[in-house]
């Protein structure tokens, strides 16, 4: 299938995108979670989670225009980085997964947030009297406690880092093997009146993301016997 | 010796304490709900750090905080067992995960940890998850890791809330026996005063963050003068030998110094320890050894002291051989019963107020 190598990029970026967000993600959703309630904190806090909410409401084409200004050689981020790698920034596989990142954050990090709210602080105190340090209770009680909300964090994160596409066609365009991912190849199949091989990938986009979310959604409805 | 002084401002509440307790015996907190019992607490285990404004607590040589010289013992480091008042278990693991959560497999003595499931009563429950458990398994539970953790002290709040009443005499009488037996000092609170009067070696009492009396808690328990007495909840107590249990009336035969007693309904073996406790108020007063009347408890006693505690009461501490007891009666009868110090009278008291617990 001549769709093989967009599917495998497809999975690549959903994958980097989705690792690094819960890397970067878990102690911003933390500190969101568990920020205290004076009122400077709550400020700061409302602010960071309308940053973090952006992109559920901007359109993708607003984010790939400042990403492209922003990628371009003339660029801040698009000349450290050309300065740095040699490459640009734009128009590439490490282009993509910046933009997936910020695209796809509000949904990797409002799962975490939710559930590291879910954590009482009554919790921790006893993990603690009963002789935990720091590091022991996020082994022992938080991640045991955060389990599904991570799996959701992460699974929402690599789905719809699977549909995305106003953000890669601004900045990425139709690279083969570099930007070319499953739902610009269907575009492209589209534009070029190929309905045969559009259908074949749109399918596969389907089962695929409707398997991911029915593991999802059963992962979460088993929950009630474990918490 | 535990050494505890800590200023606290609470949004509206202040707590304000300044005490020195026993670090061998069982130390009860007694209040009402909201007066800092829990909060107190709290700040022996190093929690509330924000609201402090002034805090040193000694235990025995080490110092567990100083905020002066900014010394502090993490909570993880201090060895304390912690029973907080609703019980949090950890939801994903089993009772008996939940259990030994804080020991080390090495450091656990099984004989310990069986003899704590018998005793709690939650020995068939070790496999099960705490969603499936009712409320008072939960506190069982909950006490038995605050047990099985406690190295250095164990602090228990609220520890028999939710406990039956068919399971609180062998629980108390664990406690009692691991803090003589293992040396472990017990702070407990609770505002009911029958569990003060079995566990309680040394009593706080403590109200709106201020603790108003502290001390033994056989001197506090029956001067007249003192607020702790004066209330109308007041529990004696009273220790006696089971001597046998009638099979036809259905009732506890005992002795206490010579003299013989009736007490409860649940059968006690013979020859045991009993500690009886009965309410200040249920103690009525005779000039004469009556038996013509149904209350069957009679015990002879000198009157050493009486206070007027209101317009129409009267607080008595009575003298039986070296134990006190007190009792309310009314103005009119201490006055028409002609009452003085020294005067020899007896103490009656009903077999079914009396609430017995064998040691």
């Amino acid at each position: 299938m001549s769709d093989l190598p967009a599917i495998l990029l497809t999975l690549k970026l959903a994958l980097t995108t989705s690792a690094i967000l819960m890397i970067l993600g878990i102690p911003l959703a933390w500190w969101l979670a568990r920020k205290s309630n004076n009122s400077f904190a709550n400020n700061s806090k409302s602010f960071i989670e309308a940053i973090v909410a952006l992109p559920l409401v901007l359109p993708p084409t607003v984010l790939g225009f400042y990403l492209l200004i922003l990628f371009s050689p003339d660029g801040w981020l698009g000349a450290s980085w050309i300065k740095l790698t040699g490459s640009t920034l734009a128009f590439s596989f490490s282009g993509l997964v910046i933009g997936s990142l910020i695209y796809s954050l509000p949904f990797v990090i409002q799962p975490m947030q939710a559930t590291f709210s879910s954590i009482s602080e009554e919790i921790l105190e006893m993990g603690q009297s009963l002789g935990l340090n720091k590091w022991q209770r996020i082994i022992r009680v938080i991640l045991p406690l955060s389990k599904t909300g991570l799996i959701s964090a992460f699974s929402l994160g690599f789905a719809h880092t699977l549909g995305e596409f106003g953000v890669v066609l601004m900045i990425g365009g139709n690279i083969p093997n570099e930007t070319r991912v499953v739902s610009i190849a269907i575009y492209d199949h589209v534009e070029t009146l190929q309905f045969q091989n559009a259908h074949q990938l749109s399918i596969i986009l389907i089962v695929f993301s409707l398997a991911l979310l029915t593991l999802l959604y059963r992962s979460k409805n088993n929950r009630v016997g474990f918490s | 010796m535990i050494n505890v002084s800590v200023k606290c401002q609470f949004d509206e509440f202040i707590l304000d304490i300044n005490e020195q307790f026993p670090s061998d015996k069982i130390i009860g907190l007694f209040g009402s709900s909201g007066s800092g019992k829990s909060k107190l607490l709290r700040q022996m285990l190093g929690f509330d750090l924000n609201y402090q404004q002034q805090v040193s607590i000694q235990f025995n040589s080490k110092t567990w905080q100083d905020k002066a010289t900014k010394q502090f013992e993490l909570t993880e480091k201090r060895g304390i067992g912690y029973l907080p008042q609703t019980v949090d278990l950890f939801s994903y693991l089993n009772v008996e995960d939940n259990i030994k959560f804080g020991t080390k497999n090495q450091s656990l003595d099984s004989d310990f940890y069986k003899t704590i499931l018998l005793e709690l009563d939650i020995e068939e429950l070790t496999k099960k998850l705490p969603n499936q458990l009712s409320g008072g398994q939960k506190q069982r539970v909950g006490l038995a890791r605050a047990v099985i953790s406690a190295k250095q002290l164990l602090i228990l709040d609220e520890p028999f809330s939710a406990i039956g009443e068919d399971h609180k005499p062998q629980i108390m009488r664990l406690l009692k026996t691991i803090n003589k037996n293992s040396n472990l000092p017990i702070i407990f609170s609770s505002h009911n005063r029958y569990e003060h009067a079995y566990l309680t070696e040394h009593l706080v009492n403590i109200d709106n963050g201020k603790v108003t009396q502290s001390g033994a808690y056989s001197k506090l328990s029956t001067d007249i003068n003192n607020s702790f007495a004066q209330a109308p909840g007041a529990v004696n107590h009273l220790e006696a030998k089971s001597v046998s249990f009638d099979d036809d009336y259905y009732v506890n035969q005992l002795v206490s110094q010579d003299v013989q007693l009736w007490a409860g309904f649940q059968p006690i073996e013979k020859d045991r320890q009993v500690h009886l406790e009965v309410r200040a108020k249920d103690i009525s007063i005779a000039l004469t050894n009556t038996n013509n009347t149904s209350i069957l408890n009679c015990l002879p006693v000198k009157l050493v002291a009486s206070k007027e505690i209101s317009r129409h009461q009267y607080l008595l501490k009575l003298a039986f051989n070296n134990t006190y007891l007190i009792a309310f009666i009314t103005k009119k009868s201490f006055i028409d019963l002609k009452l003085k110090d020294d005067m020899d009278i007896f103490a009656l008291f009903k077999a079914v107020s009396v609430l017995p617990i064998s040691n």
